[in-house]
């Protein structure tokens, strides 16, 4: 499958994404004051999402961390805030801002959707750095078209497959019989050990031994965050179907989802926009959906794109030291390419059109 | 008025919306166990895809596989080049405790009330809704012509004490569509949902 235009999640129309990063301070970590390695990352499902929910599912692959308003996935299936991630120790401070964004009046008030990874490793996140003035600066600042990746927002001070990890972005346009349909992806990725990670099914993890995080001591709590968007027309159950898929993106770059893990899918659509008054106090309210028979397109579509997500975070994240000099490597990108390029997975031009002729 | 009929022989019974191998379709339905029930076959279909297609049947626990083999005879006309929704297994849910002895010719007695039902069965009527109940052994049946999503559905099984439960809605009827487009749907809103849960306790 090919991707969209940006290879982000905001190639599906309507979504939006920004970042506020908080970097400051470096050496002996000092609680309360830095060093500062970390951040929020919003996503806006659509620009009204407070006054027109969309559907959403999710799926917990290990269920060691927080996403909250998941209960209220499972009794109402819908989504009616942007979706916020970031550290760890800061989950109530964002859901306390995104509460004060809704509208006045609102009750029953909507949940958020606010999930977390642990960036202790690099961040002073028992400091708990990232306050209502980020939320904001994220939520206002957030865009479609190319999606900053990396080291940024939540993803700031986080490690993935003991490289440096972080936001990670894909797309891809659906084939037939869904092709005026995307779906999207974003991760924030801090998950699993070196020796497990895998690009496109070569052991690079295997063969990367050093580079590894310093001190080596490295705290072995890892997880990921993935949010899935399509503007296919899903219902709920459909789309914990396709939160599933996603997993086995994940899968694919070597993962087992550990048992100290909080792994989370969150899947949503934006074709079916719900008013809220409808929703709480009308009679009926209209929604369209794909049929069952259809839906594979939009299965490979999440497991493609999140396997690429995970792999864009690591290539486009850079070194980084944070608290007490811990210092997390990036991927070294000429390395990967000269071992995938031993294990005949990158091809020059001339060698396309050999294979293509097979 | 009722959304489905009941069918009773022996200690067997089943559960009819409509006309089985009517054209393919399918409507949402939600699912809930409590403590150790186990006597169900033909759930992950409906797990997947929040749906069912078949009548739903009640047996003697110990007679659950020979039920769920007699649905699958003589429910869809099996083939193999049927069409997928044709060949979705039924819903059999086992009770406890029932004598295992059936009737003689239980199966053609069986088939005989499927295709013509006597009827039993009786709906309330709320805001326009039908709204419609039983309880089959250990497991509560809850039914309507309302159009509840599957989410909606398993908090109207949460209303149940017994064992298992189900809840299925009629009003959605979803069919197989060309060209992948999408089948239009409707849902109840909040307020309404909880109008015709209050209504069944």
């Amino acid at each position: 499958m090919q991707p969209g235009n940006w290879n982000a999640i905001t190639d599906v129309p309507g979504v939006r994404v920004g970042h506020s990063t908080i970097i400051r301070g470096s050496g002996p970590l000092k609680v309360g004051k830095g060093p500062v390695r970390t951040g929020v990352t919003v996503i806006w499902p659509h620009d009204r999402i407070f006054e027109e929910y969309v559907p959403c599912g999710y799926q917990s692959l290990n269920g060691n961390g927080e996403v909250t308003g998941l209960v209220q996935a499972d009794s109402l299936g819908i989504l009616g805030s942007p979706i916020c991630l970031t550290n760890t120790s800061s989950v109530g401070m964002v859901y306390d801002a995104m509460l004060s964004r809704f509208p006045p009046g609102d009750f029953p008030a909507i949940v958020p959707i606010v999930g977390e990874t642990w960036d202790a490793f690099l961040n002073d996140v028992e400091g708990r750095h990232v306050h209502a003035e980020h939320v904001f600066e994220a939520m206002n600042n957030a865009t479609s078209g190319p999606v900053k990746e990396g080291c940024v927002g939540g993803g700031t001070g986080m490690m993935c497959y003991e490289f440096k990890g972080g936001i990670g972005t894909a797309s891809r346009r659906l084939t037939e019989p869904l092709q005026k349909y995307r779906v999207g992806v974003l991760v924030q990725a801090n998950n699993d050990p070196r020796q497990v990670l895998r690009i496109d099914g070569v052991p690079v993890g295997e063969e990367i031994s050093n580079l590894m995080p310093e001190p080596e001591e490295a705290s072995g709590l890892s997880s990921i965050l993935m949010m899935v968007a399509t503007d296919a027309p899903l219902l709920d159950y459909q789309l914990d179907r396709l939160a599933r898929r996603a997993a086995m993106g994940l899968a694919k770059t070597g993962s087992n989802s550990r048992n100290s893990s909080g792994d989370f899918v969150v899947a949503f659509s934006t074709s079916n926009h719900i008013s809220r008054s409808d929703f709480w106090n009308g009679k009926t309210y209209s929604l369209q959906s794909i049929e069952q028979f259809d839906i594979n397109p939009l299965f490979q579509a999440a497991s493609e794109a999140t396997e690429e997500a995970i792999v864009n975070a690591l290539f486009m994240a850079t070194d980084l030291e944070g608290r007490d000099g811990h210092k997390v490597y990036a991927l070294p990108i000429d390395r990967v390419l000269k071992i995938m390029e031993r294990h005949r997975r990158l091809f020059r031009p001339e060698e396309e059109k050999k294979v293509a002729r097979f | 008025m009722r959304v489905f009929d009941l069918i009773e022989v022996g200690a067997l019974k089943a559960v009819l919306v409509e006309e089985w191998n009517a054209p393919p379709h399918r409507y949402f339905l939600a699912w809930r166990s409590l403590g150790d029930f186990r006597h169900v076959i033909g759930l992950p279909v409906v797990q997947e895809f929040a749906t069912f297609s078949s009548p739903i049947f009640f047996s003697p626990v110990p007679l659950l596989g020979k039920i769920y083999n007699a649905g699958l005879t003589l429910g869809h006309g099996r083939s193999h080049d049927m069409d997928i929704d044709m060949g979705w297994p039924p819903l059999c849910i086992g009770v406890e405790g029932a004598s295992p002895d059936l009737p003689e010719n239980w199966e053609t007695k069986l088939l005989d009330g499927i295709k013509s039902p006597a009827g039993k069965g009786n709906a309330q009527e709320v805001d326009g809704y039908l709204l419609q109940a039983i309880e089959a052994g250990q497991t509560s049946v809850y039914a309507t012509n309302a159009p509840l999503l599957p989410r909606q559905l398993l908090r109207l099984c949460q209303i149940s004490k017994l064992p298992f439960s189900v809840a299925f809605a009629t009003g959605n009827r979803i069919t197989r569509q060309k060209n992948a487009t999408p089948v239009q749907l409707q849902a109840v809103s909040e307020s309404q949902l909880q109008k015709l849960i209050a209504s069944y306790h």
